[in-house]
């Protein structure tokens, strides 16, 4: 026992000998090392991962938050834009036209589903009277009905009391547009030898000295020729869909103005 | 009748529930909601007038809140004081006959309340005008279905109102004058 050392040191050889024994400790010791060497490592890719996951966890958080926070100034930004679009249209409208007008905004609708009537926010203080003519960029929206100090009523010309002077742009048949009430009007008192279609475009006809001559108000959605009847049935679709409406402009003077060409082309080509 | 300061606060409070549920519904509804049908919140406050206080009190109250509310739309107000008036004596008939105090009871009245408004006006406006009114069934439907979903609500905020700034209800059956 005492000389099983130094019996080592004789059979000592060089280290890249390799003895018959020595194969399977090697393959022995090199497992257990594989083994541990990937229990070590799976231990610290788990605590790694799950380091990993406190902090991905709150990333997510932050950027969820972030995420949130982009997409409301995203939105904030795409309304913006439309506001732009919209003040641009409308700057541009009121400095091309010879005419009078009053930017206001919508502020409150109609109470009572049966009536069609909206409030905007500019009123007698900003030098609007009754039977003042509301309009958009696509055409006639209404009249100013009741004038406060700061703030005034609009009947739309859906209104079962409204009434407008119209004819049709394409075969100029006269008629008087009347609210319904809802979402529609009719034109009433066309002569049954008039010629109207579907589609055709109504304007103002410039005769109630409410509405400048030219601008657009409807769109005739169906034309009955009843027999019994004294005159043609047509009923119109408004050019301006009042729920969505934000901006209006109330026309204080017309001067004169006729619209025609300006207004019809322009409408003449949409439909198009 | 005794028409003292506590019942003119106690409806002035009441006055002013509705016409700030008047402006919410004729400007922020309409801005969140577009054009979904409106609640008639008013109509539920004419309601609870003519079930929780005495006829010849709850008439003339009716008639000055419907007339606020001609301030947020262009309707007349015979319009709405003709059918409330027909209305009133039928509540106050079916009131003196069925009636305990509660929501559910609220309820169902409100059903009956506003599907009737909705009727009258609408005869209303035809006997008086020649003119029929769009149905828009469906618009009309909404509008009902609104109304009587509030009604708890608006049953317990005017039930807290008259608790907070009255002593004594005004539930009595059948009571005319007091």
């Amino acid at each position: 026992m005492i000389s099983l050392p130094l019996v080592s040191f004789n059979t000592q050889r060089s280290p890249f000998a390799e003895g018959w024994y020595d194969k399977p400790f090697s393959m022995l010791a090199s497992a257990s090392a594989h083994l541990f060497y990937g229990f070590a490592s799976s231990v610290q890719e788990t605590t790694r991962l799950y380091l990993d996951l406190i902090n991905i966890k709150h990333k997510n958080a932050l950027l969820k938050m972030e995420n949130t926070e982009l997409k409301t100034r995203l939105l904030q930004l795409q309304e913006t834009l439309q506001e732009n679009t919209r003040l641009r249209s409308l700057l541009e409208f009121k400095t091309s036209t010879r005419m009078d007008l009053v930017a206001a905004q919508v502020i409150s609708h109609d109470l009572l589903s049966d009536h069609n009537t909206l409030q905007i926010n500019k009123g007698e203080a900003h030098g609007l009277k009754e039977g003042m003519a509301v309009i958009t960029l696509d055409g006639v929206l209404g009249y100013i009905f009741r004038p406060q100090q700061n703030t005034s009523y609009v009947m739309l010309i859906t209104d079962r009391y409204a009434v407008v002077d119209g004819l049709v742009a394409r075969s100029r048949a006269r008629g008087i547009i009347e609210g319904r009430g809802g979402s529609a009007c009719t034109l009433n008192y066309v002569e049954k030898s008039e010629d109207v279609q579907a589609g055709d475009l109504i304007v103002s006809s410039g005769l109630d000295n409410i509405f400048p001559k030219g601008l657009p108000v409807a769109r005739v959605s169906r034309v009955e020729n009843l027999a019994y009847a004294v005159s043609l049935k047509v009923d119109l679709e408004p050019v301006v869909d009042p729920d969505k409406v934000e901006e209006v402009f109330v026309i204080t003077n017309a001067q004169n103005n006729d619209l025609t060409d300006r207004f019809i082309s322009s409408a003449e080509n949409e439909a198009e | 009748m005794k028409l003292n300061k506590k019942t003119v606060f106690l409806f002035f409070i009441i006055l002013i529930f509705t016409v700030l549920s008047a402006a919410f519904f004729s400007s922020v509804w309409h801005y969140m909601l577009g054009s979904t049908p409106k609640p008639h919140i008013w109509l539920l406050v004419c309601l609870y007038l003519l079930l929780h206080r005495p006829l010849p009190q709850s008439l003339p109250q009716g008639y000055v809140i419907l007339f606020f509310l001609t301030y947020f739309s262009s309707v007349s107000v015979a319009y709405l004081w003709l059918p409330f008036l027909l209305l009133s004596f039928v509540v106050y008939f079916i009131k003196s006959r069925v009636f305990w105090p509660g929501a559910r009871y609220f309820a169902i009245l409100s059903i009956a309340f506003t599907f009737g408004f909705e009727v009258l006006s609408y005869l209303t406006f035809y006997f008086t005008s020649g003119k029929l009114l769009p149905l828009r069934p469906i618009e009309r439907f909404f509008e009902l279905f609104f109304t009587v979903a509030l009604s708890p609500f608006v049953y317990s905020v005017l039930t807290q109102i008259d608790r907070m700034f009255a002593e004594e209800s005004f539930s009595e059956v059948g009571r005319i004058e007091d």
